[in-house]
């Protein structure tokens, strides 16, 4: 029986290549677990296939696979718990200049994305880190732009107030001053 | 977060993505919550990006492609026995896997129509030759690249490939527009190859904006309508 033809395979082969670096930090920072963002990322070409479609042209094709990628990590999310992992630092690019001080700056950050409610995160990761605008955003998980931009707003907030409290935390701290 | 805060939220919302306003700084100037807020906006900026691993398209082998599996599975879970492998495959899966095949082509080829580069664009519009040409968003898709791709090149592929499919009244209208527009003799002479059936084609003589070249393409067409594109 014919199969995935040779022809399509390489043709999502390429959209693989592609658009697997985003998906993958986009799931990297939804779950703060590598190998949770591999198979999921592996996860959003099979559905790809699946749900080809269903698919409205009127909608970019990279805002497409963001709604898929934003399903498929809700529906793995009630599934299973993955143990977020410390970040290793071989797992992030090395930015210039940094610093021990910086590092450490980041890394509470990371911690501390990872606290919110999975939304808040998300309208974060995908307005600071994956650069779509707000009517982007929008337009793929189904909300007005005015909401976007409230929400987005209220979840810096809580950002703010889950890394202040991550700072002030004394293990942390005192884990800190041991260096 | 104070009442000031949350009448400004749009404001602020939109500072973050840089849009600058003097109310906002204005507020910022006095409220430290929405200073650290966007400070930390800004270092979050900063955060080193993750580094995905080396990863290739891990596509489920032909004989476990999952639709089947799950049959399998389902025959299984069901009681009904097992599955005997390929050659029984129920045949309405076959069906839905052929159609996922052919819906992927199509995803390929619109996506392809999509991208930045002009060459992209090029494979999108040779790709969409193994799609269906009954499928009618891939042609309004090609309709809507050959109205308005800044590329010549990819705008006369796209004419191209638009003769293998069945115009819609709306396609037509919408390349009409396009012998009516000032716009480029080459991109012209390819629309007319696809409307040469059209009544309203004399009047494109009539019409001062039509380029000479493009008026005597018409002329030709018009004594001779099998004799179509430059051969
Ligand atoms: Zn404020």
């Amino acid at each position: 029986m014919t199969a995935v033809r040779e022809g399509d395979t390489h043709a999502l082969g390429a959209l693989f290549d592609r658009h697997h670096a985003a998906l993958y930090r986009y799931f990297y920072r939804m779950s703060g677990s590598a190998s949770a963002s591999e198979d999921l990322t592996q996860d959003v070409f099979l559905r790809l296939l699946k749900k080809g479609e269903t698919w409205n042209p009127a909608m970019k094709f990279t805002r497409w696979t963001y709604r898929i990628a934003h399903n498929t990590f809700i529906d793995r999310s009630r599934k299973s718990k993955w143990e977020t992992e410390m970040p290793a630092q071989h797992e992030f690019a090395a930015p210039s200049g940094r610093s021990l001080e910086r590092d450490e700056e980041h890394a509470l950050l990371h911690k501390a994305l990872l606290q919110l409610a999975p939304d808040k995160r998300e309208l974060l990761i995908l307005s600071r880190f994956q650069g779509l605008r707000y009517d982007q955003i929008g337009e793929l998980l189904g909300i007005e732009t005015n909401t976007v931009k409230v929400r987005v707003f209220r979840a810096l907030g809580q950002l703010r107030e889950a890394y202040a409290a991550l700072s002030r935390d004394p293990i942390l701290l005192a884990m800190e001053a041991k260096r | 977060m104070n009442t000031e805060c949350s009448s400004l939220e749009l404001q602020l919302a939109d500072y973050l993505a840089g849009v600058p306003s003097a109310e906002v700084d204005a507020h910022l100037a006095v409220c430290e919550q929405c200073r650290a807020s966007v400070a930390l906006w800004s270092n979050m900026a900063a955060m080193p990006a993750p580094v995905a691993p080396r990863m290739r398209l891990q596509l489920p082998r032909p004989r476990n492609y999952w639709p089947l599996a799950l049959a399998a599975s389902a025959l299984l879970a069901a009681g009904l026995g097992f599955y005997g492998g390929r050659a029984s495959a129920p045949s309405n899966d076959i069906a839905s896997l052929r159609k996922e095949v052919r819906s992927l082509r199509e995803v390929v080829a619109l996506s392809l129509l999509d991208q930045q580069s002009a060459s992209e664009r090029l494979r999108g519009i040779r790709y969409s030759a193994s799609v269906d040409a009954s499928d009618p968003e891939l042609a309004e898709a090609l309709s809507h690249t050959l109205r308005a791709d800044p590329s010549v090149d990819v705008r006369l592929a796209a004419a191209d490939a638009l003769r293998r499919f069945p115009q819609s009244t709306k396609s037509r209208e919408s390349m009409w527009q396009i012998l009516n527009a000032d716009d480029s003799p080459l991109v012209q002479i390819a629309v007319i190859d696809l409307l040469s059936e059209d009544p309203r084609l004399p009047q494109l003589l009539n019409n001062g904006n039509i380029h000479p070249s493009v008026k005597e393409y018409v002329q030709a067409v018009l004594a001779n309508p099998q004799k179509r594109g430059f051969q």
